[in-house]
């Protein structure tokens, strides 16, 4: 559907997705998330795009900041969750 | 066995995985005779777990049927016995075992007990001594850790929104178009909230009923939604707008936009999977709320400014128009023509209304020729043409004292540049003119044919899109005329030609 089964297999793009699972709420941009999952800003940066780019998170672009938001499409919602609940952790390997 | 909870769960974790208190539970039943030890724990006197989730190295549980039942019911009844004690007893068991039930007090609440039962040995004043010491020890330990998770749970999503409202405060603070920040605004809100819809409305003055913008759960703006009935119906019923109440449901939240005065109200309403809005979402939306009315606010004020701007402008406009013969709509006409092949070549929105300015300003300079070189109808002398071959100087000299407009003047000084670098001022070629110059110069080219000038007379609109064609590379860039051909092939722009000429 939108590679949700690829990214759930590093460790980044889980970190991510479930982040915002846990915080559907926050808006926040890649310097923010980067602090919140403890990873470094340029590659969480990259991971961000990615996953905006898969609707997997949504992008609120401005002139100056480009935040992201979780996705608000039941289905994936659900899928994310089904993920989340088979693999709520995972060992740092990257991709 | 049952599941571990709360204050189970971290003790046990603490003395399996903790090395020192995995050292001293290990002295501590090696003093108690050998390796058969069980460690039970009871929460509030109820729950009961094994410590490592072993079955009990008991040989009378091994031996009777039911007899862990049996057993399990007498470490509860001794857990109640010492609960009201608060203070450790010690038991034998069935099998002329040792045991002991230490109470796990805090403070002057009994949180559970710890029980440690199968004993050799029998438990001296010592060893009692000992184990009380090591409980108080591993209750400080589970406290001090409960408190850092208690503060983790607690600050960590307060400072996760935090960050969100901060981020929100970026994105909204720096767009001073109300038409883009009233729908961006709604979208954010429906992302924090989680909600099904947003509708934000604006007090509008000098009427009665403020302006609803409604926003459904897709993104999509749809100011003529059925939201909109809800959103004012609401707002009138709950008068969040009239006198500035809060409406807190658990479906609806409505708070109104207050800087000094009301100046509208926020609303959302549906939180999704069927959750409920709680006073954190409440609190979350008057904080959204503040900062949303100082950008409306400042929206609204740039938007004042800007017409007052635009005016003025345009009164000019009308007077240069009316100097030359021409009338205000002609110029308008050619704006929309420009506006419309900046948006085929994806310029962005400022760079738009900036070409918009240019095209009613490009002629200014010549507020300071003559009327009779204005309407000169013969050829022009040398001298005369290179006092009007100044206009771009001149106009741009006029209109960079304005702040506003400084962006304007490049479009205006080149826009008598040509692609082939044979126009003026300065001779530019190519991508050395600005695009919206570029825009400018073919437009405004187009204008000029397709008006009648005191010199000549106007050309037919065909003819005058085939002179443009026909000069693309050379006078004009060939990117900018694919794009004007483009646009006045559209139904919308012919209309808009025959109209405004």
């Amino acid at each position: 559907m939108t590679g949700l089964k690829k990214y759930m297999k590093s460790a980044l793009y889980h970190k991510i997705i479930k982040f915002f699972a846990e915080h559907p709420g926050s808006i926040d941009t890649s310097r923010g998330i980067a602090t919140w999952i403890g990873e470094s800003i340029p590659r969480t940066d990259k991971a961000l795009k990615e996953l905006a780019k898969a609707k997997i998170l949504i992008s609120h672009v401005n002139r100056n900041t480009r935040a992201y938001g979780f996705t608000t499409d039941k289905k994936l919602l659900s899928l994310i969750s089904v993920r989340l609940k088979r693999q709520p952790d995972m060992k740092k390997r990257y991709h | 066995m049952k599941k571990e909870t709360g204050h189970q769960k971290d003790l046990f974790k603490i003395m399996l995985e903790d090395e020192n208190f995995k050292r001293e539970t290990a002295i501590l039943t090696s003093l108690l005779g050998g390796s058969n030890i069980n460690i039970w724990l009871t929460e509030n006197g109820m729950e009961l777990a094994l410590l490592d989730k072993r079955k009990p190295s008991c040989s009378l549980i091994k031996s009777k049927k039911n007899s862990l039942k049996s057993c399990r019911k007498k470490i509860i009844s001794l857990s109640l016995k010492t609960r009201r004690k608060k203070k450790p007893v010690c038991f034998e068991c069935g099998k002329k075992k040792h045991g002991i039930a230490i109470p796990v007090v805090q403070g002057d609440r009994v949180y559970g007990h710890l029980i440690v039962c199968n004993a050799e040995n029998d438990i001296s004043e010592e060893l009692l001594d000992l184990f009380i010491n090591f409980i108080s020890i591993l209750i400080r330990e589970v406290q001090k850790r409960l408190e850092l998770s208690k503060v983790y749970n607690s600050i960590r999503p307060r400072a996760i929104a935090l960050s969100t409202i901060h981020t929100i405060h970026r994105i909204i603070s720096s767009t001073l178009n109300i038409d883009e920040l009233l729908p961006k605004l709604a979208r954010l809100s429906l992302q924090i909230f989680r909600a099904d819809q947003c509708c934000i409305a604006i007090k509008n003055n000098g009427r009665s009923r403020p302006v609803v913008m409604e926003v459904a759960k897709n993104g999509v703006v749809n100011k003529h939604g059925k939201g909109k009935k809800w959103c004012a119906a609401t707002l009138k019923r709950e008068r969040v707008i009239s006198k500035g109440r809060i409406v807190s449901t658990k479906k609806t939240l409505c708070v109104p936009l207050t800087d000094e005065d009301v100046i509208g109200a926020i609303c959302v309403k549906g939180k999704s999977a069927g959750l409920h809005f709680d006073n954190f979402d409440k609190e979350i939306l008057l904080t959204l709320s503040e900062q949303a009315a100082v950008a409306i606010k400042n929206a609204q004020l740039y938007k004042e400014q800007e017409d007052i701007t635009i005016g003025s402008i345009k009164s000019l406009a009308a007077i240069m128009d009316a100097r030359k013969g021409l009338n205000y709509k002609t110029r308008e006409s050619f704006a929309k023509i420009a506006i419309a092949i900046g948006k085929e070549l994806g310029l962005r929105m400022d760079r738009i209304r900036n070409l918009h300015y240019a095209v009613i300003l490009h002629d200014a300079g010549q507020m300071s020729f003559s009327d009779d070189l204005l309407m000169k109808s013969e050829k022009l002398t040398g001298h005369e043409y290179r006092i009007i071959r100044r206009h771009p100087a001149r106009s741009a000299a006029i209109i960079k004292h304005i702040p506003f407009l400084k962006p304007v003047v490049p479009i205006i000084l080149y826009h008598h540049e040509n692609y082939d670098g044979t126009g003026y001022p300065k001779g530019l070629k190519g991508e050395q003119i600005p695009l919206d110059a570029r825009i400018m110069s073919l437009v405004s080219a187009f204008g000029a044919m397709i008006t009648t000038r005191p010199y000549r007379k106007k050309v037919a609109i065909d003819t005058a899109i085939l002179e443009i064609k026909k000069n693309s590379g050379v006078q004009f860039d060939p990117m900018a005329v694919k794009a004007f051909l483009k646009v006045v092939k559209e139904p919308a722009m012919q209309e808009i030609l025959k109209k405004g000429i």
